[in-house]
């Protein structure tokens, strides 16, 4: 392990001394030797703004996560992808993968920020943030965790997206684990079939194969202050299987954006789930959203601003799924 | 091992460069306070308005957010690594600035012509969107967005019309 330090002194501004682990174990023994005094750096887009904005502190000990092998890149194994936490979010976002078994995922790393950070933002840094604009497309996909922590005794371990959102709404998250990657299950070989056909767009749809009348319908949508980047107010997931009679089942609905915690909208699925929608639930299914999701007020958007918002993104984005579906006869 | 810094090496415009600095120094203030690269401008500094932003392995980022052991290595060009066939002749993107008006005070005019750089390394060609989405990343405070985006077409026509892009820096 390389260290490297430059003392500070009373008259000039904290210099952080920056760790190298050449491993996540010894990463996380570094990060519990210096509790608070102490921060895991990825990309540090994020952390960066934190810091100038005066809402975080500089670390005293910067703990390199780059230095540690096997935390890049998007594999494939026989019924799951695994993206590791330091692939870029530039990666992801060209990621054929990603674009196959993810694809609202894909979507959102396409749309989160600008080039230039995207080349720089990791894809683990977005969800450690707790408050990325992954998070959304992460949870409509049941996307799976994978931490190292002592209170697992080093052993790399997985856990469920949305449970460990939960962890860090009750504050029980642990300060110590370290993001290892993020694992997507594949889906049935028949829905992703003829994704590679498509077109890229904030809208997904596969077609049908012939040996299934099932296919995965999907979208990401983000609304930000203005139209060129700038931090999310609202983002929304869509996700479900549909059938030629477009009845809906499997559905998955998410939102969340700028300082606020993503969750699933349980209620707005299972308003949809098993159902054929009629263009007339449009109003229904906004409304729900509208009621159910728990969002916040800032000074650059109410709390009632971003349900109404979140709840036209989903129910328009659905819409123009169906409607796709007319125009295709 | 533990040192008081590190000895930071990188090729800047063309040109290697090593001082001894932190590890967690910022790209942006290596260049504007140590090497006197004054034309990366200092804004925002939390990579919202791009006038920091800087080539490395000719790819945008913003030089604000990247500290220096991020960048070790790397080759970097800055808005003064940017030229003409000569050394002392504008780049094609930085003629068609001037010609269209692309800026008004100008400051966000360096981390725009790189941006635009990068865009039509990748892009020789873009379409109206592909402009937007590839200078998403850099705010013009004078709004002169009309000038900025006919300045980027006519910097294609350029480049394109000399068979290839000159190269940012000398080999």
């Amino acid at each position: 392990m390389n260290m490297y330090q430059h003392n500070s002194s009373l008259s000039t501004p904290l210099v952080p001394t920056v760790w190298e682990p050449s491993s996540a174990e010894e990463a996380v023994f570094l990060k519990r030797q210096y509790g608070a005094d102490a921060a895991y750096i990825a990309g540090s887009t994020l952390l960066r703004t934190q810091w100038e904005n005066g809402l975080l502190s500089m670390p005293e000990h910067m703990i390199r996560l780059d230095t540690i092998p096997g935390l890049r890149g998007i594999t494939e194994h026989k019924q799951r992808i695994q993206i590791g936490a330091l692939t870029s979010l530039r990666e992801c976002g060209k990621n054929q993968l990603m674009r196959i078994h993810g694809n609202t995922c894909y979507t959102a790393c396409c749309h989160i920020a600008a080039p230039s950070i995207r080349n720089q933002g990791t894809i683990g840094g977005n969800i450690s943030s707790a408050v990325g604009d992954m998070i959304p497309a992460l949870l409509v996909h049941d996307a799976r965790l994978v931490w190292l922590d002592q209170a697992n005794h080093l052993a790399p371990y997985e856990q469920e997206l949305i449970d460990w959102l939960e962890q860090v709404r009750l504050g029980r998250r642990s300060p110590d684990a370290i993001l290892l990657g993020i694992v997507l299950d594949k889906g049935e070989p028949d829905f992703v079939s003829m994704h590679h056909d498509q077109e890229e767009s904030t809208f997904a749809c596969n077609s049908f194969s012939e040996s299934s009348s099932w296919r995965e319908v999907s979208f990401y949508r983000k609304v930000g202050r203005r139209e060129a980047f700038t931090p999310s107010l609202v983002t929304v997931a869509f996700r479900a299987l549909m059938n030629r009679e477009g009845t809906l089942v499997d559905v998955k609905m998410a939102a969340g954006g700028g300082a606020g915690l993503a969750m699933r909208l349980s209620r707005c699925e299972h308003l949809l789930e098993g159902q054929v929608y009629d263009p007339q639930q449009t109003a229904t299914l906004a409304a729900q959203v509208e009621e159910e999701w728990a969002s916040y007020s800032d000074p650059f958007a109410s709390e009632a601003y971003r349900r109404q918002t979140a709840g036209n993104l989903l129910a328009a984005g659905l819409w123009e799924i169906l409607y796709q579906e007319m125009e295709r006869g | 091992m533990k040192t008081t810094s590190i000895q930071w090496q990188a090729v800047i415009n063309g040109t290697v460069r090593e001082i001894e600095i932190p590890p967690s120094r910022r790209l942006l203030d290596i260049l504007r306070e140590d090497l006197d690269l004054t034309g990366t401008k200092i804004s925002c500094e939390i990579g919202r308005c791009g006038a920091c932003m800087v080539l490395i392995d000719g790819e945008p980022m913003n030089s604000c957010l990247m500290m220096a052991y991020q960048c070790e290595g790397t080759e970097i060009t800055t808005i003064e690594g940017l030229h003409g066939e000569t050394e002392d002749a504008l780049h094609p993107i930085q003629e068609a600035f001037l010609e269209e008006g692309g800026f008004q005070c100008g400051y966000c005019t360096p981390g725009m012509i790189i941006s635009t750089k990068a865009l039509l390394d990748r892009l020789p060609q873009p379409e109206e969107q592909e402009i937007k989405e590839g200078l998403c990343g850099n705010l013009c405070r004078c709004t002169g967005y009309g000038g900025i985006m006919r300045a980027v077409e006519s910097a294609a026509d350029k480049c394109a019309q000399r068979s290839s892009l000159i190269p940012a820096v000398d080999s």
